[in-house]
């Protein structure tokens, strides 16, 4: 069917584009009215949930003006009130950690620190304690809290009752737990009249043991010079004096002389290279050292001595020994030391038996003795300076007890450590491990 | 003549100082450790002890209050120390009779020191070049 004129069509036309235009815009308004109240409940769910500040401002006009301003307003302060409030939740935070760290600082360096604390009321009664005065003590905390501070020490800290007696540098032996401990005391705070005074306790035991060991390592020199210094002046006189007139007890006197200013020249040695072995003062000539060639060279030497006291001496090498990097003078003085108290402490008909092998990346020499052997008490000493064994036996030979510590010293210098065994009676093994070096093995029997 | 027991552990001391003894006309007996000296002491019984401090088997200083103990020997002891020694070892040996000598020693003025003990013993004046003590205790001179 075809309209004729418009009259007929326009309504077929216009009141459907009409119900579509009004559906738009009824579509359109209700969309604005209904987007504010998203944004709104939106921000109402993020201030809610403590979320980001993801808050959205809202912007609307004409009637919705005022809501919009309102809103907004209201949004940016409570996004200002949740701004101030972080900003305070970190400083808290920081302030805790400050708090929580200085506590932390303090608490470990009384724990840690090596000086012992006491803090002592005026009463003299034992206030805090911390673990390193503990250990010097040998008491537990709550063992020294249950104390006078004079029960601890002595009467002598009475004076601490006192502001003016309160300066205090005293050393305690401690006798009965083997203490020496140097005590300083601080008055460190007064509050109503009543004082506090910090003890600082410094364990001297390890100092006091050096200044013995000085003290011992000098009257054992002394000592030892004086002997040779003895028989030196009695022999000088008696040739001065004329006493003796036939040539032989004259010879012998003079020989006497010499003998004893070379046993003062080695003694004089031996202390000067033990007391810069241990002090790591001893410098080392370092070079390759064909270690068959030394050892061959020691058993040489020291074989008429051997012969001399009937002790069979003996070496055993293999083809190839490898070398080592170190000081040949000193090493050969080890072996010297070690092969010659083995010939010296073994009676007539004994075996003394030297050997050396390569142990994987060390070398292994080992002095085998049947000698008089050393007792266990006195195996961890004989590596002390001037320590000689109880043994009467041995007391009666000469020695000035360097011989081992020099080894030992010499051998540690060289990276390498030196181990005993001994049974008394049976005999010694002292075993001597040092590092190979690098450098290819030779044969034992080159450069001889 | 005397009888003297020399206790000491250096074989060259104790020679020299037997040869300067015995060049004075004095009989000595040799000891290298205290226990020795004490049979040699008791089987002897000397005029004169003279001894080491530092000694294996028996030290000088229990050869010493040994030996007093049993009332010997008959004159006097002497006992060869160091200077620095000398302060402990009067401690561990008071109230005996003792002379300390000090080491090294001068064998010339060891042996006028013997003569000296001898000649107080015997009630004559005391020889020798006037610098020693005239009584038993006392320090001898150094070389």
């Amino acid at each position: 069917m075809m309209f004729s004129d418009v009259s007929e069509w326009v309504p077929f036309v216009l009141i459907p584009a009409a119900a579509v235009v009004a559906g738009c815009v009824v579509a359109r308004l209700s969309r604005r009215k209904g987007r504010p109240m998203k944004i709104i409940s939106g921000n109402l769910e993020a201030v809610a949930s403590q979320a980001e500040l993801d808050l959205v401002q809202l912007q609307l006009e004409d009637a919705y003006g005022t809501l919009s301003e309102g809103w907004n307003r209201l949004i940016a302060e409570v996004g200002e009130a949740r701004q101030e409030l972080e900003a305070f939740r970190v400083q808290q935070e920081a302030l805790e950690t400050v708090a929580r760290y200085d506590s932390n600082w303090v608490t470990q360096l009384l724990n840690k620190m090596s000086y012992g604390l006491m803090m002592v009321a005026e009463d003299l009664t034992v206030m805090f304690v911390n673990p390193a005065a503990e250990r010097l003590l040998g008491q537990s905390r709550e063992d020294l809290l249950d104390q006078g501070v004079t029960d601890v020490f002595d009467a002598s800290l009475e004076s601490l009752r006192t502001r003016a007696g309160g300066s205090i540098d005293r050393v305690f032996d401690l006798e009965s737990i083997g203490v020496t401990v140097r005590v300083k005391a601080v008055r460190t705070h007064e509050e109503e009249g009543h004082g506090l005074t910090a003890l600082f306790l410094h364990d001297m035991s390890h100092q006091k043991e050096q200044e013995r060991a000085r003290d011992q390592f000098l009257y054992h020199i002394t000592h030892e010079l004086r002997t040779p210094l003895t028989n030196i002046r009695a022999y000088a006189e008696t040739l001065s004096e004329g006493v003796l007139e036939d040539r032989d007890s004259l010879r012998e006197c003079y020989n006497v002389i010499i003998s004893e200013t070379d046993r003062l020249s080695r003694l004089v040695e031996d202390i000067l290279s033990v007391s810069q072995l241990e002090a790591g003062s001893a410098r080392l000539e370092v070079d390759d050292v064909q270690t068959a060639r030394l050892i061959r060279q020691v058993v040489e030497d020291m074989q008429a001595s051997a012969d001399e006291k009937n002790v069979e001496l003996t070496l055993s090498m293999p083809s190839k020994v490898p070398t080592i990097r170190g000081d040949k003078e000193r090493l050969a003085v080890v072996f010297t030391n070690l092969v010659g108290n083995a010939v010296k402490y073994t009676p007539r008909g004994g075996q003394v038996e030297v050997s050396c092998v390569e142990d994987g990346a060390r070398l292994k020499i080992t002095v085998r003795d049947t000698g008089l052997g050393i007792a266990p008490e006195d195996q961890a000493k004989v590596f002390d300076k001037f320590y000689r064994a109880s043994d009467e036996k041995v007391a009666q030979l000469p020695g000035t007890g360097l011989g081992l510590a020099i080894a030992r010293e010499t051998v540690r210098s060289h990276g390498g450590i030196i181990e005993l065994e001994s049974e008394p009676g049976k005999g010694s093994t002292f075993t001597v491990f040092l590092p190979v070096s690098r450098s290819p093995a030779i044969k034992s029997g080159e450069g001889k | 003549m005397a009888v003297i027991v020399i206790a000491e552990d250096e074989l060259h001391i104790i020679r020299v100082v037997s040869l300067w003894l015995r060049r004075h006309g004095h009989v000595v007996h040799e000891a290298s450790n205290g226990r020795e000296a004490l049979e040699l002491v008791r089987k002897h019984v000397p005029d004169l002890l003279i001894t080491d401090v530092n000694m294996p088997a028996m030290d000088g200083i229990e050869l010493v209050a040994t030996c007093a103990i049993e009332g010997l020997p008959r004159v006097g002891t002497i006992v060869l120390t160091s200077r620095c020694d000398q302060t402990e070892i009067r401690n561990r040996l008071e109230g005996l009779d003792v002379v300390f000598h000090p080491k090294p020693f001068s064998p010339s003025k060891l042996t006028v020191e013997v003569e000296h003990l001898l000649d107080c013993s015997r009630g004559e004046p005391a020889g020798g070049d006037g610098e020693l003590g005239v009584t038993a205790k006392h320090d001898a001179i150094g070389p």
